[in-house]
């Protein structure tokens, strides 16, 4: 096998030598065969509502997902964590279905429901026998118009939403750290918050602001339908114009915000009931289908996620400062962040541990990286895209965030495009213009009872 | 235009005029309605289980291959015997540290070169421990088939565990157990796993403090010898699925594995002592940061071969094991509010297994919450409260919908064949019998299992909270608890 490594090391040299050209000619070859098409049929109902359809008649089942492009992002202030009350609360029941009837329904016919909420969507999905479409479709066409909210199940939803909270971001240290850094990168926005909002706010939130911002985005226009599984297109075309055809499209206001002005590092240091310290670091970026994104992405595999990355090899195993590193990038309809973390492996090493990686991002800006890191973030990119076209529920998950995001379902390839030519310039390139120091807003995470010096 | 085709031509249009008026005719929403949309009943559904090729090599290490073209993909998922039981006390929590050495580097490879040969071939591979065994999987584009088996060769054959990362594996080890005495779930996991399994190695994996201690005995030697008493070809369970031809994987593997010498495993057998009295221990951790009280109720239950699981498990899905709706959510989340998930679960192992509920509340609500777990299962067992057809028919119609669905990649099917085989000693189609043995139940069956199977009197309860607020709720009713403030 030492011998098949240095073959490969070997080949990759010769690709160097015979320069770009030769390497994309490769991948080009090789990603031709492979590069997966997402398969769907599209159809649009008069009131702007959206409607993707992938085939699977592996299984007699469908999933119908309803998304709507709305999340935390659209909160204004003191109503923080609304978009995601407001998930529960659809759970509640309709003028016409009473209180955990929709649960019950979805389960009588053997199937499975739940939602979810993003920071620029919210989806709602039943999984269900394909025999049961028109229940889902007839439940949640139900609820886009005729939630009904009592007020006193409301008052104990509101309770069980703050005991998610207590149990996602209070009793971790990460995310309750997070919270506070965030807040100070985004500060006055409404990404200075997480998706569950801030306590006070779940506190005050009340019954008019639930109706008010229920009315105000979930309308047909600004909403998707993705179904995937065993049904036939123009079976899904004649239940959604069925269920939704009446519904009438209606303005979406959004608020407006942009990342505040920065012109130094912002710092943050946060004492937590914790052995190790965390450092949490937020750059902004793009939109998420801004062609840098890919770059970007690559960047954060070959900087800190890999484990052959820059950061893990040199800080984690030859000089022994860090426990783990990472990064994820939050990639939105509007400019978004990505979250880089480093666990030092003591509190003593946090400022070396900091400035170690910031030599490594320098010395990427400076020199660059390698055809090997490049082709490894190629390598793995494609291996992710084959398997995920394994699943349809997958597929119409990407599909669907082209769409929600961007009314643009073919996102995904336009991204594996770039990734197909993405070079070691543009990845230098993203690395000099989005994660610069003075655009950073750090965490330092510290053991309570010790002071940094 | 004749006036017959006249006709026709007005009738098809007239007929779509009414279609397309009735198609967008408001659609009133009723009781009648859904129920008239929910009616129906699912078949039992039959898993298909693939053609596979078995073979055992001349050292007893077992290959199974599935061939499936359908994309260029391949899969292995592998199953050593043995697992946490092998391990002693003076080296609790050798079993995670010895596979974290193998994936990390190995005699031929250095820690760098073996990173970097995974991720240009795009290979992920990893270990995990299991009570009763451990598992491996790993995955790679069928044109890296090769590179896979014989980077897993060189893992399983050839660990290092004198190389220069064993220091750094062992500061990484010890920061992290000393991390998770600082979280709420793991100082759950420590003093329920303590409390239960008492000294069994079943509680090791869980024990930081025991684990802390007997770090300083997880050497490179004791390592080798680990290694060497339970790793061998013997003892292994390969299975290869995707883009691959059986024979010439048959091959590949007798090429890779062949020189791997056969040795004696000695599989322990460590009886778990079933605690029977009814205990009713209430063991508060203090965390004084915390702001929910994180609990889980549980004793001790029965082996790998209890007889009435199937019917245990629709009884407990019934009870909280069926998301929301099972009667601890619908009591605790949709009617009280105090949870925001609730769930219970039965754990079978080969030398005993734990029945066990877990949920978080505020700390002001957790002596209600431990009562209404208690009323519940109570409920159902003194058949105050029984458990409805309708309630039994929904979960088996929920999962003749949805069980193939977990079946539908053949490297879960294959899993489950090995699984069944050769680590639970079960038929190959177990899978199929599950199928029809719970289609087959009566709602008084599954009614008299959970009746006969429950102890709302034997629980075991670990709370891990802010003491202050937790304690004074037990003393206003009388209650003994014992305090726990970790160090």
């Amino acid at each position: 096998m030492k011998k098949k490594l240095k073959i490969i090391i070997l080949l990759s040299l010769l690709l160097i030598s015979l320069g770009n050209g030769a390497t994309l000619a490769q991948k080009e070859t090789t990603s031709e065969v492979f590069i997966p098409e997402i398969n769907y049929t599209e159809f649009k109902l008069d009131n702007g509502l959206e409607i993707y359809v992938l085939e699977d008649h592996q299984l007699p089942l469908v999933n119908f997902s309803v998304w709507y492009k709305v999340g935390s992002i659209d909160e204004r202030d003191g109503i923080s964590g609304i978009s995601h009350l407001l998930e529960h609360t659809m759970f509640l029941g309709t003028e016409t279905l009473n209180k955990g009837q929709i649960h019950n329904l979805v389960k009588s016919v053997g199937g499975s429901n739940n939602a979810g909420t993003f920071y620029d969507y919210t989806k709602y999905y039943e999984e269900l026998p394909s025999s049961k479409l028109e229940l889902a479709m007839a439940i949640e066409s139900d609820r886009m118009r005729n939630l009904a909210i009592n007020p006193q199940e409301f008052r104990r939803e509101k309770k069980v939403v703050k005991q998610e909270r207590r149990k996602r971001v209070e009793n971790s240290v990460f995310w309750s750290s997070l919270e506070e850094v965030q807040s100070k990168a985004w500060a006055n926005t409404p990404l200075e918050h997480q998706i569950i909002g801030w306590m006070e706010d779940l506190n005050q939130i009340d019954l008019q602001n639930m109706k008010d911002y229920y009315r105000q985005y979930y309308a047909p226009n600004n909403a998707a339908l993705v179904v995937s599984g065993d049904v036939k297109p123009q079976q899904v075309k004649r239940l959604a114009q069925k269920y939704y055809g009446d519904y009438q499209a209606q303005k979406i206001e959004r608020i407006q915000f942009a990342k505040p002005q920065q012109k130094k590092e912002q710092e943050v240091t946060v004492r937590k009931v914790t052995r190790v310290p965390f450092i949490q670091m937020i750059y902004p970026i793009p939109a998420a289908n801004d062609e840098d994104i890919i770059a970007i992405k690559a960047l954060m595999d070959i900087l800190v996620n890999n484990s052959s990355s820059r950061v893990k090899e040199h800080l984690k195993q030859k000089q022994r400062l860090i426990l783990e590193a990472g990064s994820n990038v939050q990639g939105l309809r509007k400019e978004g962040f990505a979250l880089l973390y480093l666990i030092p492996t003591s509190e003593q090493l946090v400022d070396r541990v900091r400035n170690s990686f910031d030599h490594q991002l320098q010395r990427i800006k400076r020199k660059g990286i390698t055809k090997e890191e490049l082709e490894i973030v190629k390598k793995n990119s494609l291996k992710t895209m084959i398997f995920n076209q394994r699943d349809t529920g997958t597929k119409a998950n990407i599909l669907a965030q082209g769409v929600v995001r961007f009314d643009n379902p073919e996102l995904y390839k336009e991204q594996l495009s770039t990734l197909k030519n993405l070079t070691e310039a543009d990845i230098v390139a993203a690395a000099k213009k989005y994660f610069k120091q003075q655009d950073r807003t750090i965490g330092y995470i510290l053991p309570k009872q010790i002071v940094r010096q | 235009m004749s006036n017959k085709l006249f006709y026709y031509c007005s009738l098809v249009i007239l007929i779509l005029v009414v279609m397309s008026v009735s198609a967008a005719a408001k659609v009133e929403f009723s009781q009648e309605l859904y129920k008239e949309l929910a009616q129906g009943k699912n078949k039992a559904p039959y898993i298909k289980l693939p053609d596979y090729k078995r073979i055992e090599l001349d050292n007893k290490l077992v290959l199974y291959v599935v061939e499936d073209d359908s994309y260029p993909t391949v899969e292995v998922t592998g199953y050593i015997e043995g697992g946490q039981r092998q391990e002693k006390k003076e080296i609790a929590g050798i079993s995670k540290f010895m596979f974290e050495m193998m994936n990390t580097g190995t005699q031929n490879y250095g820690q760098q070169e073996l990173a970097k040969y995974k991720e240009l071939h795009g290979i992920d591979f990893g270990f995990s421990v299991k009570k009763d065994y451990y598992k491996f999987s790993g995955s790679a584009l069928s044109s890296d088939k090769k590179d896979l088996l014989s980077l897993i060769a060189d893992i399983l054959q050839h660990p290092d565990f004198k190389a220069d990362y064993y220091q750094r594996i062992k500061q990484e080890t010890k920061r992290g157990l000393a991390q998770a005495k600082t979280r709420q779930g793991s100082l759950l996991d420590m003093y329920f796993a303590k409390n239960i399994y008492h000294n069994h190695p079943y509680s090791f994996a869980n024990n930081y403090d025991l684990r802390l201690q007997t770090l300083a005995n997880i050497t490179p030697q004791s390592l080798k010898q680990f290694y060497q008493q339970n790793i061998a070809p013997n003892n292994v369970i390969l299975g290869v699925v995707g883009d691959v031809d059986a024979d010439k994987i048959e091959k590949l593997v007798k090429d890779e594995f062949a020189s791997w010498s056969e040795k004696e495993v000695k599989l322990k057998e460590r009886q778990l002592k079933m605690d029977t009295s009814p205990q009713n221990k209430i063991l508060v951790v203090n965390k004084p940061d915390a702001t929910q009280a994180k609990i889980r109720m549980g004793y001790n239950f029965y082996r790998s071969g209890f007889e009435d699981r199937i019917a245990f498990k629709m009884a407990n899905r019934v009870y909280g094991g069926g998301s929301f709706s099972s009667r601890l959510m619908k009591n605790l989340r949709s009617d009280k509010g105090y949870v925001y998930s609730i769930y219970s679960r039965p754990e079978y192992n080969r030398w005993g297994g734990i029945y066990y509920v877990n949920t978080e509340v505020k700390p002001n609500r957790v002596h209600q919450t431990i009562k209404a777990i208690k009323e519940e299962m109570s409920a159902i067992k003194t058949a105050k409260n029984k458990i409805t057809k309708k309630e039994l028919e929904e979960n088996i119609n929920l999962y003749n919908a949805l069980l193939p669905k977990s079946y539908q990649q053949q490297v879960d099917i294959l899993g489950q064949i090995i699984y069944n085989a050769e680590i639970r000693g079960r038929q190959v189609d177990y899978v199929n019998q599950f199928i029809t043995e719970y289609n087959q139940l009566t709602a008084s069956e599954v009614q008299q299992t959970f009746a006969q199977h429950t102890y709302p009197q034997r629980f075991l309860t670990v709370i891990v909270a802010n003491k202050k607020e937790v304690v004074p709720q037990f003393k206003a009713q009388g209650i003994d608890i014992e305090v726990v403030n970790p160090n």
